[in-house]
Parts: structure tokens; C-alpha cells; sequence
């Protein structure tokens, strides 16, 4: 048995030995042996994301320093959020240097946030650990919450879409830079069904819109606003589509930021109801961030406060589970 | 890029090269993780260890000597992070003692059976052996390293390494009579 070989050489040279019926027998066993093996390992493909999560530790210090801006899906859907809600500065309730909301809840529940919705709290920050079906989260505050999952919890993933995601009747919000009269996109956030659609204020002269899908066709399509206001927008290649697509405990990466949503238990477990993970890479964040829409020139329309700091409130989006842990996500880029 | 050699890969890392790291992951990403699933038996755990083992790579690249395949180098890595992380939890990935590594000396009626095997049915009672059979199998053939390559990473002498294959393929056919694979 030579050791320079690999045993998949030795094996394969050992076949070639006609003549040799213990050389043979021997062969054939090892090849059972390999493609058992084989079999085995092939069954075993990391989960996606892997890659990501090594990139956005690499990240890591610029990251932190990062959050402190605003990107453009975040400050999109802050601004018509906030715009739409009547003014700016309502409570980020989850931290980044905001202050929780003030939080009355079992005893040892204090690392979880309340929402304003009734009966739901969560837990937002960074993926530590999987174990079994428990998640462990490490808040802003650097306080390891347990979250609680069962089968009926729900596991959104928000990730780099491509254009053959964006559909006839499909939710969006699109920022870009106005072109004509049309908004030439640069980010597409598809929006799960469950998130209240943000609106959008008119008159702003921003490239903002936030509707359903309408005539989809290469080059662009229609967002269709709340009011019935047809928005055309244009895409290229270029553009960044941010989906949201549901997956399993099993798919959810460690080191990412992460919300959940549930009920609080005595014990500060939190029995989550939904979880959303983002895995969208920071390059991709950073990419976006030229693109941001910012204010339109000549300020604000009169009547508007100017904001001190933009912020998002929780439940700005709805109070189902997965409006919050979106809110949350878009919050955290704030 | 795709097309540069993992040693070269591998010097555009400790530049700095992400897209490199990413290309490296893909050549290998997979080998490593199926590597540690198959000994440590947890994907999340095995996940977390990929995370710090490419992290690890890409703080340690410009310290790769060449005296390994970067494959290699990258299963060691994960090897070291895995016994840490193991060490912190109070188990041991190798249990020398509790292990036979006695190669069969002959084809009994038990290594018949796996000269008449089906990859599902070997790959099924993988499950079945120890952690270093499943170790030295998984290095060999799933991996791909050679033999020499084995005992380096085990910091085993070679003779070890063919006396583990060699157990642990006599460790499999008895799995497999054991549970009724005979025809």
C-alpha cells in the first residue's frame, strides 16, 4: 500500500492487475467502501449562506460602522413609512442607540422588545447558535435571548433576488432616481404578503414607489400605488432585487442579523411565531447605497417637520408577526 | 479566476481577495463541511465550524506554506476549530481506546458482504462506526486526500492510517451483516 497515491489511484491501479483474484476481490470491497463514503458526503451540501456569513464577518468592523447610514430599501421604506404615518422620529424600538420602548412583561423577559402590538414581543440581533429547535440571539445589548421554535413557526430569509422574481401582482418597493416620468430603479424589495404595503406620499419628487406589480415586461413594469396612481418604472441588469422567501430552521446562517416574534414566557424564552434572517450580503448594501433617494431638492413640501432622525417603529408595517420582524430588519440598516 | 491554481488562490486571499476566498469555497466548501457532518454528527455545529474555518482562512492565508494541498491545509483548520469547540463542550472527536484498530487479515464471510454492497446500504451504516473510522474514512475517500496527506492531518504515523482503513472497513461489513445486509 503506497502512500503516494490516493486510495482512489490505488483502487483504480489495483483493477488493472488482471490475474489477481484477491487484488480483484480487495478492489471491489474498497469501491463499495468509496462510494458508500461518496454517497454519504455528497448528501452533505453546506447550506447556503455559508459563504455570505464568512464575507459579513469579514465585514464585520465596517458593518458596524455601516448602520449608522441609511440604505436605500431601509430609508425607502422609512421614509414612506414615516411619511405616510404623518412625521418623522416615531420610536425605533429596537436599539442602535434608540431607546426600547418602555416594557412591562413577565419577569426575566427584559433582553425582549415589545412591539406595540398586543401579545407580541421580539427579539432581534445576531444569530449565535441552532441547537436542536431553540435559536440562541445576541441583542444590540449583548443579552443572549433563547428563542423557542415549533413546526408552526414561520422562517423568512431576505436575500438577493434576481428580475425573474419581480411578477405580475407581486408587492414592491422601488427606490431609484426619477428619470422623465418614470422612476429608473435601483433596488426592487418584494415584500411578503403579510407586511402592511407602505405608502408612498405624492408630490415628494423622489424616486419612490411602493404598490403591486402591474404589466411586467422587459425593461420594466408598472407599480400600481395604493390610490390607483400608475408609477412606470425601468430595469436594467443592474438592478437589486431584494426578496423574502420562506425556509427551514435548518437553512438559517449563524452571525446574521436576525429577528423573531412571538410570545414572551416567564422564563425569557421567546415562543416565536415568525423569524426573518437577513442574508443579504454587505457588499450588496454598500453597492446600493449611491442609490440612496434622499430628499427632494428644495426640502420638504411644507407642512412636513423636518426629521431630527429618521426612525421606524415596529408596528408601522402592520402588527401580524412577520410585518414586525421585517420592520425590524428594515430598522436595522437605519 | 476559476481557473488559478488553490496555491494561487490561496496567495490572492492574504492579499485581501474576497472573490478568491468565495472561488476556494466553492472548490472546497463542500468537502469540508461533509467532512466534519460525517465525524462530529451535528450540521449546525459543523456549520458554525465551516464559518470559522473559512474565517480562519482568510486571517491565516499568507502563514500557508505549501507543504500540504490547500484541501488539506482547509480540513485541518476545521479539524483544530472543531476540538476546540468539542473541547468546550466536554466531548473528544477521537477515542483511540474505545476503538479496535486491528485490520482484518483475512476476507471472512462478514467482508463478503461488502464485495456484493450497494453505495446506499455502506452509506447508511456509516452511521454505525466510531468517529475515528468515519474520520479516516471521510479524509480518504471523501475527500480525496492521500494517505500521506491523512497521517500528517491525524498526526498519525501512515502505518496507523492503514491500520484505521483497514478497521474500519472489517468495522463496516460487521455493521452491515448485523443489520441483515446479506445477499
Amino acid at each position: 500500500m503506497t502512500s503516494h497515491l490516493s486510495f482512489d489511484e490505488l483502487i483504480d491501479a489495483s483493477r488493472t492487475h488482471a490475474g489477481c483474484q484477491q487484488c480483484e476481490e480487495e478492489s471491489i470491497a474498497w469501491e463499495a467502501v468509496r462510494a458508500g463514503v461518496r454517497q454519504q458526503a455528497g448528501a452533505i451540501p453546506p447550506p447556503p449562506g455559508t459563504l455570505d456569513s464568512v464575507l459579513a464577518a469579514i465585514d464585520q468592523p465596517q458593518a458596524r460602522t455601516r448602520r449608522r447610514y441609511l440604505t436605500p430599501l431601509s430609508m425607502a421604506a422609512a421614509a414612506a413609512v414615516l411619511l405616510a404615518a404623518g412625521g418623522y422620529g416615531a420610536v425605533a424600538a429596537h436599539g442602535h442607540g434608540a431607546k426600547p420602548a418602555t416594557y412591562e412583561g413577565p419577569a426575566g423577559t427584559a433582553a425582549l422588545t415589545a412591539t406595540g402590538c398586543t401579545g407580541l414581543d421580539l427579539a432581534g440581533g445576531t444569530l449565535t447558535r441552532v441547537r436542536g429547535s431553540d435559536l440562541l440571539i445576541k441583542t444590540t445589548n449583548g443579552t443572549q435571548v433563547t428563542v423557542a421554535t415549533t413546526s408552526a413557526t414561520v422562517i423568512y430569509r431576505e436575500t438577493v433576488g434576481t428580475l425573474a422574481d419581480i411578477t405580475d401582482g407581486k408587492r414592491v418597493l422601488v427606490t431609484g432616481s426619477l428619470s422623465d416620468a418614470a422612476i429608473k430603479a435601483a433596488s426592487v424589495g418584494l415584500l411578503p404578503s403579510t407586511v402592511t404595503q407602505p405608502a408612498t406620499p405624492a408630490g415628494l419628487g423622489i424616486g419612490l414607489a411602493s404598490g403591486t406589480v402591474a404589466d411586467m415586461h422587459d425593461g420594466g413594469f408598472t407599480v400600481v400605488e395604493a390610490g390607483g396612481t400608475r408609477v412606470a418604472v425601468t430595469t436594467t441588469e443592474e438592478v437589486t432585487v431584494i426578496n423574502t422567501t420562506r425556509i427551514s430552521l435548518t437553512q438559517l446562517t449563524t452571525g446574521r442579523v436576525t429577528s423573531a416574534v412571538g410570545t414572551a414566557e416567564a422564563n425569557g424564552t421567546l415562543a416565536a411565531d415568525t423569524i426573518e434572517q437577513d442574508a443579504v450580503p454587505a457588499s450588496t448594501w454598500e453597492k446600493l447605497r449611491p442609490h440612496l433617494p434622499g430628499l427632494p431638492a428644495g426640502g420638504l413640501p411644507a407642512g412636513l417637520p423636518t426629521p431630527a432622525k429618521p426612525s421606524l417603529s415596529l408596528n408601522d408595517l402592520g402588527c401580524s408577526p412577520a410585518a414586525i420582524t421585517t420592520s425590524y430588519l428594515l430598522a436595522d440598516h437605519l | 479566476m476559476s481557473r488559478q491554481t488553490d496555491e494561487a488562490l490561496l496567495r490572492a486571499v492574504a492579499a485581501g481577495d474576497r472573490d478568491a476566498l468565495a472561488v476556494l469555497y466553492a472548490r472546497h466548501g463542500q468537502a469540508v463541511f461533509a467532512h466534519l457532518v460525517l465525524v462530529i454528527e451535528d450540521r449546525t455545529l459543523s456549520e458554525e465550524i465551516l464559518q470559522d474555518t473559512m474565517l480562519a482562512a482568510w486571517r491565516g492565508a499568507a502563514g500557508f506554506r505549501g507543504d500540504s494541498t490547500v484541501r488539506s491545509w482547509l480540513i485541518s483548520i476545521a479539524r483544530r476549530q472543531a476540538r476546540d469547540r468539542l473541547r468546550r463542550h466536554r466531548f473528544t472527536i477521537v477515542d483511540d481506546e474505545s476503538l479496535s484498530e486491528t485490520p482484518a487479515t483475512d476476507a471472512g464471510p462478514e467482508q463478503l458482504v461488502l464485495n456484493r454492497a450497494e453505495a446506499t446500504a455502506v452509506a447508511t451504516a456509516i452511521d454505525g462506526l466510531g468517529p475515528v473510522h468515519r474520520e479516516v474514512l471521510s479524509l480518504v475517500f471523501g475527500a480525496g486526500l492521500t494517505l500521506a496527506e491523512t497521517a500528517v492531518l491525524l498526526q498519525v504515523p501512515l502505518g496507523t492510517v492503514k491500520s484505521r482503513l483497514s478497521a474500519a472497513r472489517t468495522a463496516l461489513a460487521r455493521i452491515m451483516a448485523e443489520r441483515g445486509y446479506a445477499r
